[in-house]
């Protein structure tokens, strides 16, 4: 087993945990937090697999958006507490976790049935001395696949909506 | 060397693991963000099939993704935002 197995099952184990506290979580930063650390997993897991710029750009867009969910959530007073669920009937209660179960069974079937095919597949082999996922290679293909609109409206997007919350509470600010 | 299939299992378990937050849970912050995690399993299912062709179009495309995660995250957080200020009807954060 390689430094790098290691690495990427450590991380694996990170991820995985976090979400599943990120799920347990009964308060709104302690869900923040979980998925920040989330995030850093999945991100050391794209650096092994040799995606280094989307390794960055998914650390530098998911800190911006937990540090608006978390500012979001420190201005709610009192939206702290799960609110109580409404009571529901144990035959429904059955039903989904009977279909739970049933999905759950079907994933594993699948995953047992492949097993010797999928067990450690590690990708077709690089090409010798070429720089992959560098970020020449990664504008080459930006460009031959047209994705620079795809790029620029969802910032544009995320700057429109920062700009617009920006200026609704100046406006509500200088009324009030 | 990291076997691309195992890639694949975390970023299905990532996946699950959000659809069943979006589901379970009631808090409104914390459904975002299980959407957020469904996005980033999206993402990392992305890098993974990149690596198996050896070809970078899978991270153009997972950056494209990231764009959108962020585009994503600032709409929610308006409406976060929209809510606390809204009528008492408004959704639990």
């Amino acid at each position: 087993m390689t430094a790098t197995l290691v690495l990427f099952y450590v991380a694996a184990l990170v991820a995985l945990g976090s979400v599943g506290m990120l799920l347990r979580s009964r308060e709104p930063r302690a869900a923040v937090r979980w998925m920040a650390a989330t995030l850093a997993a999945v991100a050391a897991i794209e650096l092994l697999l040799l995606a280094p710029w989307v390794a960055i750009a998914a650390s530098v867009a998911g800190a911006m958006v937990l540090a608006l969910f978390g500012f979001a959530s420190q201005l709610s007073a009192g939206g702290d507490a799960e609110p109580p669920r409404p009571p529901e009937s144990a035959r429904r209660r059955r039903l989904e976790i009977v279909a739970g179960l049933v999905l759950l069974a079907g994933i594993a079937w699948i995953l047992l049935g492949t097993w010797g095919r999928q067990l450690a597949f590690p990708g077709h082999d690089l090409a010798p001395g070429a720089a992959f996922g560098g970020l020449r290679q990664l504008a080459a293909a930006a460009e031959g696949e047209r994705l620079a609109l795809a790029f620029a409206l969802p910032l544009l997007l995320f700057a429109g909506v920062l700009g617009a919350l920006t200026l609704v509470d100046r406006g509500q600010g200088e009324r009030g | 060397m990291v076997p691309v299939t195992h890639a694949f299992y975390l970023a299905s378990l990532l996946l699950l693991a959000g659809l069943v937050g979006l589901m379970l849970r009631r808090p409104l912050l914390t459904t975002l963000l299980c959407l957020e995690l469904m996005l980033v399993a999206a993402h990392l299912a992305l890098v993974a099939s990149s690596r198996i062709w050896a070809s970078v179009d899978g991270h153009a495309l997972a950056l494209v993704g990231v764009a959108l995660m962020a585009a994503q995250g600032a709409v929610a957080a308006g409406l976060l935002l929209v809510w606390r200020r809204g009528p008492s009807d408004a959704p639990p954060l």
